[in-house]
Formats: C-alpha cells, sequence, structure tokens
C-alpha cells in the first residue's frame, strides 16, 4: 500500500487529505513498496487473464468484515453468486428477482441497502469477485507525489548534514539519499535524488547548500568557480604538455603523431584515467596547431616545424601543384574543367603515377579559384622557360603581393585572357566569305581545324558564352564594335 | 473475515490459459502485507475494470486489422467466415454489424459503413498510432456549453464518488472518459479543455469547486 506522509517529521498523514490551499488536489510523499512497484510493471501488460488470477490472489481475504452489517451483507451477495452460478454480475434487477425467490426474502436486505453497503453495484461485484470497479485514484499508488518546495529541500539537505558526510559533494549526497529510501526506518518519507530538482529551485547544488546553510559566502563564490561546465573550462597548458609527453613517452619508437596520440588516450580512458587526457582537437585549439603543439612540448625541434610540417598537415610544394595542373591542362586542354581534372585525376591514381597529382580542392585553395589556376597553368605553358616562370607565378600568388596587386594582377589576366578569345573569333571570323555572320557551328568547325597548329588552342564556345553572356554578344564585340568595346572596357 | 472467498470463483472476463509467471506471481502476492496486497489489487482492478483506449480499440477492430495488413478489401463474407473460424478457437470477435454501426453512420448505406470500418482498420495498419483511430466513431454529439456551475458541480461529483477526494487533471479526464463509455446518455461532464476555458486553468477550477463544497457543507 502507498504510505502517504507529511514531510517534516515522516509522521503517517493518513490514507488521503486534501490540500485546501493549493487548490490542487492532493498528493502527498509517499512510498509505495519496490516490490508493488515492480509487480505492476511486471503485471501491467500481461494478458487479461493473468491480471485476473493475480488480482484474485490479492483479494483472498482483503473484505473488510469488521462490520457486522458488511459481514451480513457479503454472506447474501455470495449466496447470490453461488445460486446464480457465477454468471450472473450482481445489479439491481438481477438481484431483486433472485431475492423474490428466497423463502427469507423479507431477511435479505433490499438491492438499494447492499449497494450501498458496499458503495454501489459494481463495488458489490467486486467484492464477490466477479467483477472489478474503476478505480481512478488507483494510479496515486505509483505516482511520486508533488512538487518539493524549497523548504522541504533545506529540510532534507540539513539531515543529510546531520549524517556527518566526509564531504559535502552532490556524490556523496546521492549515495545517502538512495540509501535513506531503503531504509524503513529513514527520518523523512521521501528524499529526492536527482540533482536536477535542487539546480531547479536553487540554480546549482553549491548554491541548494548555501540556501541550506551548510556553506558560507566565501564557500559559495569557491564552489561556483568551480561550477564551471566542462566545455568553458579552460585547460591548463602543461596538462595539455604533459600529456603530449606521456603519449610520446609511450611510444619511444615512433613519431608522435595525432592519430596515435587519440589512440594512446582512448586507451587511457578505457584504463581509467581521470582526469582524461585533452583531446586532440582540444590540443590544436589551445596551441595553434599539432605542430606547434609537438613543438612546445619538446618532440619536434623547429627545423622540423618548419620544413614543410605547418597547420593543416604536410603541405605539397607549390612546384608540385603546378606540375600538376600543366600536365592536366596538356593532357585535357586548355579549357579543363574541375571536373575533367577530378575524372584525370582518378584515371593517373588508378594507374599508380607517383607522386600523386593533388586534388582538385588543394589546387584551389593554393589559387583562390579554378579559373585562375588554370590561367596560370596556360601562362606557364606558354613560356620557354617554363621552371622560372612556375616559380614566378606561385611567388606571385603567395609571397610579398599585396591583396590589391593580385586583384590588379588577376584583372590584368583576365583582360589578356578575354583578349586571346576575342583574336580567336575574329580568325573564325576572317575564314569566312565576307558579309557572313560566325555561327556557333562555323565556329566549332574552325576551332576543330586549328586545335593542333594554334596555341593557345581556341577556347571552347561554353567558355565564350560565360565570358561575355551571350554569343551575338562575343561575335559583336570581335566585329570590332568600338563603342561596345569602350562600354565593356 | 468472510468464509467465502473472492478467489472461490474463476473471473467471468478470464479468457485464455493463465502463464506460468503469473501463477508464480499469485504466490508471492500471497503472501505479501495486507497494505501491499491492496495496492496492487487496486492497480490491477482498475485496469481491468477501465481498459485502455488502445484495448478498446483492438477488441474492436483487431481481427479486420489482422485480414487486411496486406491491403486487401476485405468483405463482409470473408470477415465473418475469418470470425467464425476464430470462435472455434475460442476468440470471440465482434459481428460485421457491430463494426458498421461503430465506425458509420446512420445516413449511410450499408457498404458505405463498411467501408469506413475498413479504412479504420487498414489506417490503424498502415499508419499505426498516428492515425488515432478510435474504437467507434461514434462519438459523444455537441452539447450545449457548459456553465461554470456545471463544471464545479462535475468536479464535486468526482468528489462524492471517491470519499471527498478531490482529482487531479489526469484523473478527472480518466475518470470522464469511463463514465462517458458506461453512458447511455451524455453525463454533461466537461473535459480538460472547456474548463480551461471557462476559469483559465485547471487548478483554478479545482480550487472553485473546493470552495462551494466547503459553503454548502457549513450551510449544511
Amino acid at each position: 500500500m502507498a504510505h502517504e506522509h507529511q514531510f517534516d517529521g515522516g509522521a503517517v498523514e493518513g490514507e488521503r487529505g486534501d490540500d485546501r490551499d493549493s487548490g490542487v488536489a492532493q498528493v502527498t510523499f509517499r512510498v509505495t513498496s519496490y516490490v508493488v512497484l515492480w509487480l505492476w510493471s511486471v503485471l501491467r501488460y500481461r494478458s487479461e487473464a493473468d491480471r485476473w488470477h493475480v488480482l484474485l490472489a490479492c483479494w483472498a481475504g482483503l473484505v473488510d468484515t469488521a462490520s457486522p452489517r458488511v459481514a451480513a451483507h457479503l454472506q447474501v451477495a455470495m449466496r447470490f453468486r453461488d445460486d446464480t452460478g457465477g454468471q450472473v454480475v450482481p445489479s439491481r434487477r438481477p438481484y431483486n428477482r433472485w431475492r423474490d425467490q428466497q423463502p427469507d426474502r423479507d431477511e435479505l436486505p433490499s438491492a438499494s441497502a447492499l449497494a450501498r453497503t458496499f458503495g454501489g453495484w459494481p463495488a458489490v461485484a467486486e467484492a464477490v469477485g466477479m467483477n472489478v470497479a474503476p478505480d481512478v485514484l488507483a494510479r496515486r499508488v505509483t505516482q511520486n507525489g508533488r512538487r518539493l518546495s524549497k523548504t522541504e529541500l533545506v529540510t532534507v539537505l540539513r539531515l543529510w548534514r546531520q549524517s556527518n558526510p566526509p564531504e559535502l559533494t552532490y556524490r556523496r549526497y546521492r549515495v545517502w539519499a538512495q540509501a535513506a529510501n531503503h531504509d524503513p526506518g529513514r527520518p523523512v518519507a521521501w528524499v529526492p535524488v536527482s540533482r536536477g530538482i535542487f539546480i531547479q529551485h536553487f540554480g546549482g547544488w553549491a548554491d541548494a547548500l548555501h540556501a541550506a546553510g551548510l556553506i558560507d559566502d566565501e564557500q559559495l563564490a569557491l564552489a561556483r568557480a568551480d561550477q564551471i561546465a566542462p566545455h568553458e573550462r579552460k585547460i591548463d597548458e602543461q596538462v595539455i604538455l604533459t600529456a603530449l609527453r606521456d603519449a610520446a613517452a609511450a611510444h619511444p619508437d615512433a613519431r608522435l603523431t595525432a592519430a596515435l596520440y587519440l589512440t594512446w588516450r582512448n586507451r587511457q580512458i578505457d584504463a581509467g584515467g581521470r582526469p582524461a587526457p585533452p583531446h586532440l582537437t582540444t590540443v590544436q585549439q589551445r596551441m595553434g596547431s599539432w605542430h606547434e603543439a609537438l613543438l612546445a612540448a619538446g618532440l619536434i625541434d623547429e627545423a622540423q616545424s618548419t620544413a614543410g610540417l605547418r597547420k593543416g598537415g604536410r603541405r605539397v610544394p607549390d612546384r608540385q601543384v603546378m606540375r600538376c595542373l600543366t600536365t592536366a591542362v596538356r593532357a585535357v586542354g586548355p579549357d579543363i574543367t574541375r571536373r575533367q581534372y577530378r575524372r584525370w585525376r582518378e584515371r593517373q591514381l588508378a594507374v599508380g603515377v607517383r607522386p600523386m597529382p593533388v586534388s582538385d580542392a588543394a589546387i584551389v585553395n593554393r589559387f583562390g579559384g579554378w579559373p585562375k589556376a588554370v590561367d596560370a597553368a596556360i601562362e606557364v605553358l606558354k613560356t620557354t622557360n617554363t621552371q622560372s616562370k612556375e616559380d614566378e607565378i606561385m611567388a606571385s600568388h603567395h609571397e610579398g603581393r599585396s591583396r590589391r596587386e593580385r586583384e590588379r594582377s588577376a584583372a590584368l589576366e583576365r583582360a589578356a585572357r578575354r583578349e586571346q578569345v576575342l583574336d580567336d573569333l575574329r580568325a573564325a571570323m576572317e575564314t569566312l566569305p565576307p558579309g557572313q555572320p560566325l555561327t556557333i557551328h562555323a565556329y566549332l568547325r574552325w576551332r576543330e581545324q586549328h586545335l593542333a597548329d594554334r596555341w593557345p588552342p581556341p577556347v571552347a564556345v561554353s567558355s565564350i558564352r560565360r565570358r561575355f553572356g551571350n554569343w551575338s554578344e562575343a561575335v559583336r564585340l570581335a566585329r570590332g564594335d568600338d563603342d561596345a568595346q569602350a562600354a565593356t572596357a | 473475515m468472510s468464509d467465502h472467498s473472492p478467489a472461490d470463483h474463476a473471473p467471468p472476463a478470464a479468457a485464455g490459459p493463465v502463464s506460468e509467471l503469473a501463477r508464480a506471481l499469485a504466490e508471492l502476492v500471497a503472501r505479501m502485507p495486507t497494505d501491499e496486497r491492496r495496492a496492487i489489487a487496486r492497480l490491477l482492478a482498475h485496469s481491468l475494470a477501465a481498459p485502455s483506449r488502445a484495448m478498446l480499440r483492438e477488441d474492436v477492430l483487431g481481427l479486420l486489422a489482422e485480414l487486411c495488413r496486406h491491403g486487401e478489401k476485405i468483405t463482409v463474407q470473408q470477415y465473418e467466415a475469418a470470425r467464425a473460424e476464430r470462435a472455434a478457437h475460442g476468440q470471440s470477435w465482434p459481428s460485421h454489424a457491430t463494426l458498421m454501426r461503430r465506425y458509420g453512420r446512420d445516413s449511410d448505406d450499408h457498404g458505405a459503413r463498411w467501408r469506413k470500418a475498413l479504412q479504420a482498420a487498414q489506417r490503424l495498419v498502415w499508419l499505426g498510432a498516428a492515425a488515432r483511430v478510435p474504437a467507434s466513431y461514434r462519438h459523444a454529439p455537441a452539447s450545449a456549453a457548459y456553465t461554470r456551475g456545471q463544471v464545479t458541480l462535475a468536479i464535486r461529483r468526482f468528489a462524492w464518488s471517491h470519499n471527498g477526494v478531490f482529482p487531479t487533471q489526469w484523473e478527472y479526464e480518466e475518470w470522464v472518459r469511463l463514465q462517458r463509455l458506461h453512458a447511455t446518455e451524455d453525463p454533461r461532464l466537461p473535459g480538460i479543455e472547456q474548463i480551461a476555458k471557462l476559469f483559465g486553468s485547471w487548478d483554478r477550477a479545482v480550487q472553485v469547486a473546493r470552495r462551494e463544497e466547503a459553503d454548502d457543507q457549513a450551510r449544511g
């Protein structure tokens, strides 16, 4: 049965009471036996036959026959049940019919009296084990009760303090609360275990302790400082460096890589190492990069750090990037698109070309865009001294140039490229009879004939359209429309 | 204590075999203290006396949902054949007329009423709980708006039938559901929404009902 208690001393309040002040139906603290809760959890979704079977076992001897009236009326109800073979559920009409047939009719209670004794016909049926009556209050047995107030929580904390815990931590409190709830002689009826309820009421565990008078203002301030969430907590650099050194010491034969560090860290955590070593992301964020962290920990020297081992991993040399791109331009053509480059690279990787071609993303990152990269590669291919041109172009991309200079250079490159396209169009027009417009079809035919003998090769129609917006505009400009040219310039 | 034990009689509704687990638990509860037995008996009795909406729906629509699980269009004849077959195995399912009455309208013709029952079963099969298929489409008809007095009276009626205990919102809802389930005519019990519309909140309505009850008792 559910026991209901007042909080302030654990006195039994009674079966039920009403909370007159709040207006809400009173649900006081109650502690239902764990056996009952377990039985209910097992039985609640079992078949009707199973539930009936256990219910009848529960009912055995439960009918309260302390009152002679109840005992007498129960006897009558049992007689009715037995005479009808247990097939007729007790109710007013069947009972009256049965009663009229009895020789001692006048000594039997009336239907109303019988129903009144048990609180209604469903209750009569229930009393004789033939039916059950709904009891919407039954679920109160499984309820924990209303929300605890601040005062009650403070009382609980003070009671906990009386047990002289070695430290006033929530972990210690939880152990005490769980034990208290299982103890039949507990000082209070129900002890909250969750920390959430203290946080809801007081804002934090330390604040709850402070409200209960268990810690003073100074201790509260200190505790608040310790209550920084893990993601906000700043890990000391020394902790990071120590962890790196420990990881390196665990692998004396290998250079400490990020993957190796993570493996070591996971092993430490699995082995119960507390606090856990900082995560790789934390190391990188706090120290700038993995290699800077290694340098700070003294695991690599300055030379190793600067010789290509920079943030983001090993950097592919510029010259290699340019060679890769120029090879692709030669193989695919000057109009190579990013997708074409990707396919070309996949083919190279499939046949095992070394060094491996760099990814298109790496090229874009290095040049700031795919068209820029292709233009740079074409420029390199135009020159005879490829080596120096490569260096010069790459240097222009990476060294010493201000952003404005780079933008100006790019604008000039774009203009040069534009002139080249117009030259191609003009060359194609010259092959046509006078007065005949240059159609796309005618240009394509001309381009096909001159792909091999012109360098750079004539641009594709799609490039022309992209550059000038549409074909007619490109042809108009190529024809020498000065106004239009000036406007465009 | 009576010499007639309620446990002497098998329950009228106990259909099907009792599992070994239930037998073992019955032996266990027989040795439990009276208070604990009373608590578990209350819970079990309520679960048996107040079947959930899902239980009620399954009792009505279960067989049809089984038959049309692949989207078949089950005819009345097919349903009745399956029902007779199940009856031979001791299962009791409602007749097609019951299904048509529960899911069809009086104005519908025979075919339309059966189609509605079939659609309800198919929605239950394909959409599951999201379909919110009830045990019957025969909901309470629209009735006159409730007054404040009717609301407080309903809450007080609960208290009268439960030894003066005023309900929580959930308890009131469950009680109203059961009252409507067994009523032959509209019991004039407002739902939670209607109460909230009149009083702003459930708690406020209970407060007023409590005061009215106290005033009436003071007046004698």
